[in-house]
């Protein structure tokens, strides 16, 4: 039996401890998720709620514009590639998809989209989140006809490749804000993360090097992101949904009359024009003097009406308002952008007068 | 005489003759009295033969959704109405009134001769679930104020439902039934309907003034100030007359009383005539294969209403529902244009 000095006894355990140190730390960070809640509302009141488009922001808060040249691993074939969607917008569409499971009333994300478009909330070929942002959500809300909005940000989509090891990790928060008064309703704040590589256990050499390379797909990251915000999203969860719940209430996507200058002719008819959810019941009206005329729905979501002015008819510059209801009474209006119209009496009325 | 002594409440109880300490009895009426609404009415008001009443819009704080707030006038108005109450059509409130407190109220009153104004204030509803157990409340007070704006009465009440695990002791069945039924807005709507009929039934009996004999021999009695006003009595359809305009456009006349509202109702709407003349209501419309039935309806201010179905024919798709293009609907040649189609006299033209 040989012994070993006491000095290199003691050199080896130290080493042995340093290893084990070493081993140990990218296991601490493989893994880890944080999740944070506060629910300050009854979760089965079927609120109408609003996604307001996500956005990414780095370190100091400033917004992200997410290039997809960035990411060159995205282009090596059987490593990753590219998403279809920047992430912030991947993290939104599984929020979305998520409150299927709540009871709110969601408005469909087309429907919203179409409503910031029609509010000229873009800029170039991307929403303008700084503009969407400063507007308060009563304001927010009354142009997209919601009780709350829903408010996503995406702190952390990253791959962090070591070697032997890669993590990819996600954090993102999200509030839920009623329009009447501000209130947040729902605050979430996320942190995940998922590791590839040494830190999954004994591996052999070959797996040693692949792993952490395919620990680089984009896949996980997005897996990912659907179990966090499966978690993020629990608290709202709700057994009990109404049957309404199981269809989006009526979006109006676009509208339109054709009065010129704002002056409806008596000769001519004023067309009102507007688009949106199929099969729904549509009107108009032009202030309360003329109170719903039918539109009828040409096409699929393609609704057209007229107005015939009566002899009698006067009004000076009122709002046309579409309303749009399907058969559970969920009424949406939108007032047409082009402006309020008018219909001057005839000398006739006049010299009636 | 044994005296028995309750260690957990400072009550001394004999038996044979029992004694509460007069603070406990009063706490104990006191309590008993903050359950129920308190009432405020004023003396005369049964003598003022309140009946025909607008109601306000409700004031509620801004937490609580529109769609509740709806739920809770309505309910409100059949408690009214199941009342003996006769009231305004919201509609006619709603195009009047700029703001809940609704400073043009004596216009409504002078014009559909209102005996007074109902207002509603909801103010504070809460929903609190704690898994095993539920509390929910609705406070509110309802004011009714003559025409000449004095108040008749005020009732303030606060109705509460509680259950769940914790408060069905025992009955294990019905707390999870009742916890699973607290969800969404039927918590809201269960509370709303027992407020309004709380504080209805606290309200005196609407008595009509035709019952008065003082009223009805007075010179302003129904016959001729009401039927200015609004006479609710009789709703008079006399004439429908339909005359084509344009290609599928039609102009639809309806002849009757005067000073009421006219609606066509389509099978999804109700557009407005204009009385364009008295008790001549008139209003064009496009109409379309799938728009039937139709109907015309002449209604009163205070909601009674007579109707008669439209006979037009629409083209061969008539009376079908669906969505139809252009191309399924007949078209109409021009030298058919600003023809009379149709002139009915309807069989029942008093309600």
């Amino acid at each position: 039996m040989t012994y070993l000095p006491r000095f290199q006894t003691r050199r080896r355990a130290k080493f042995r401890s340093i290893l084990f140190i070493l081993l140990l730390l990218p296991l601490s960070q493989g893994c880890t998720t944080a999740i944070t809640h506060q629910l300050r509302f009854d979760p089965t009141e079927p609120l109408r709620v609003a996604v307001v488009p996500f956005y990414q922001v780095d370190e100091t808060g400033a917004i992200v514009d997410s290039d997809p040249t960035l990411f060159l691993v995205d282009n090596l074939p059987g490593v990753s590639k590219e998403l279809e969607d920047p992430p912030a917008v991947v993290v939104q569409h599984l929020v979305e998809r998520r409150l299927a499971d709540t009871a709110f009333d969601v408005l469909p994300p087309v429907g919203v989209q179409a409503d910031l478009v029609h509010h000229s909330l873009t800029k170039e070929l991307s929403y303008d989140h700084e503009r969407i942002r400063s507007l308060s959500p009563q304001e927010l809300c009354a142009l997209l006809s919601c009780d709350a909005l829903l408010y996503g940000t995406l702190r952390t989509w990253d791959r962090d490749y070591y070697g032997l090891q890669t993590v990819s990790s996600l954090a993102f928060d999200l509030r839920l804000i009623r329009a009447a008064d501000e209130a947040v309703l729902f605050e979430t704040s996320a942190e995940n993360s998922e590791s590839r590589g040494l830190s999954k256990g004994p591996t052999g050499y070959s797996s040693l090097v692949i792993e952490p390379l395919r620990g680089l797909d984009n896949e996980i990251l997005v897996d990912l992101a659907r179990e966090t915000v499966q978690l993020a999203l629990a608290p709202l969860a709700s057994s009990s949904r109404a049957a309404i719940l199981d269809t989006p209430p009526p979006a109006i996507y676009a509208s339109a009359h054709d009065a010129r200058n704002s002056v409806v002719g008596r000769m001519q008819p004023l067309t009102v024009l507007a688009f949106g959810t199929a099969d729904q019941a549509a009107s108009f009206s032009i202030g309360s003097v003329i109170q719903n005329v039918p539109m009828d729905e040409v096409s699929p979501g393609h609704y057209l009406g007229r107005y015939f002015p009566l002899p009698t008819d006067s009004f000076t510059l009122l709002p046309v308002q579409i309303t749009l209801s399907d058969r559970y009474g969920r009424m949406t209006t939108q007032e047409i952008a082009l402006g309020p119209v008018e219909l001057t009496a005839t000398t006739h009325d006049i010299q009636e007068k | 005489m044994q005296r028995v002594q309750l260690r957990l409440f400072p009550i001394t109880m004999t038996s044979g003759s029992q004694r509460l300490r007069l603070p406990y009895l009063l706490m104990s009426i006191v309590l008993l009295q903050a359950c129920g609404p308190k009432s405020t009415v004023a003396p005369d008001f049964a003598s003022r033969n309140v009946q025909r009443l607008a109601v306000l819009p409700t004031i509620a704080p801004m937490t609580v959704r529109e769609e509740r707030v709806g739920y809770f006038d309505a309910s409100l108005a059949a408690e009214l109405e199941a009342a003996g109450f006769e009231l305004l059509d919201p509609t006619l409130v709603r195009n009047t009134c700029s703001v809940p407190a609704c400073p043009e109220r004596r216009r409504l009153s002078t014009r559909y001769d209102l005996d007074g104004f109902v207002q509603t204030e909801i103010t504070s509803s809460s929903s609190n679930n704690f898994g095993i157990g539920f509390y929910n409340q609705l406070s509110g007070t309802l004011q009714l104020h003559s025409a000449d704006d004095s108040e008749l009465a005020s009732i303030a009440y606060t109705e509460s439902k509680r259950g769940g695990l914790v408060f069905q002791s025992g009955q294990i069945i019905e707390g999870i039934q009742e916890t699973f039924e607290n969800v969404g807005d039927t918590s809201f709507n269960t509370l709303a309907d027992k407020f309004a009929r709380t504080v209805v039934q606290e309200l005196p009996e609407a008595r009509s003034r035709l019952l008065d004999p003082a009223v009805a021999s007075s010179p302003n009695s129904e016959d001729s100030a009401r039927d200015t006003a609004g006479d609710y009595r009789s709703n008079v359809l006399a004439e429908i007359t339909t005359t084509r305009v344009a290609s599928r456009a039609f102009e639809v006349c309806a002849r009757g009383t005067p000073n009421r509202s006219a609606y066509l109702l389509t099978s999804r709407h109700r557009s407005n005539l204009r009385e364009v003349g008295s008790g001549l209501y008139c209003g064009r419309f496009a109409l379309y294969p799938n728009s039937g039935p139709l109907m015309v309806e002449l209604r009163s201010a205070f909601g009674s209403s007579v109707r008669e179905p439209l006979a037009l024919d629409l083209g061969e798709h008539a009376q079908h529902s669906g969505a139809t293009t252009a191309r399924d609907t007949p078209e109409y040649s021009a030298n058919e244009e600003n023809r009379t189609l149709a002139t009915q006299t309807p069989t029942a033209i008093i309600r």
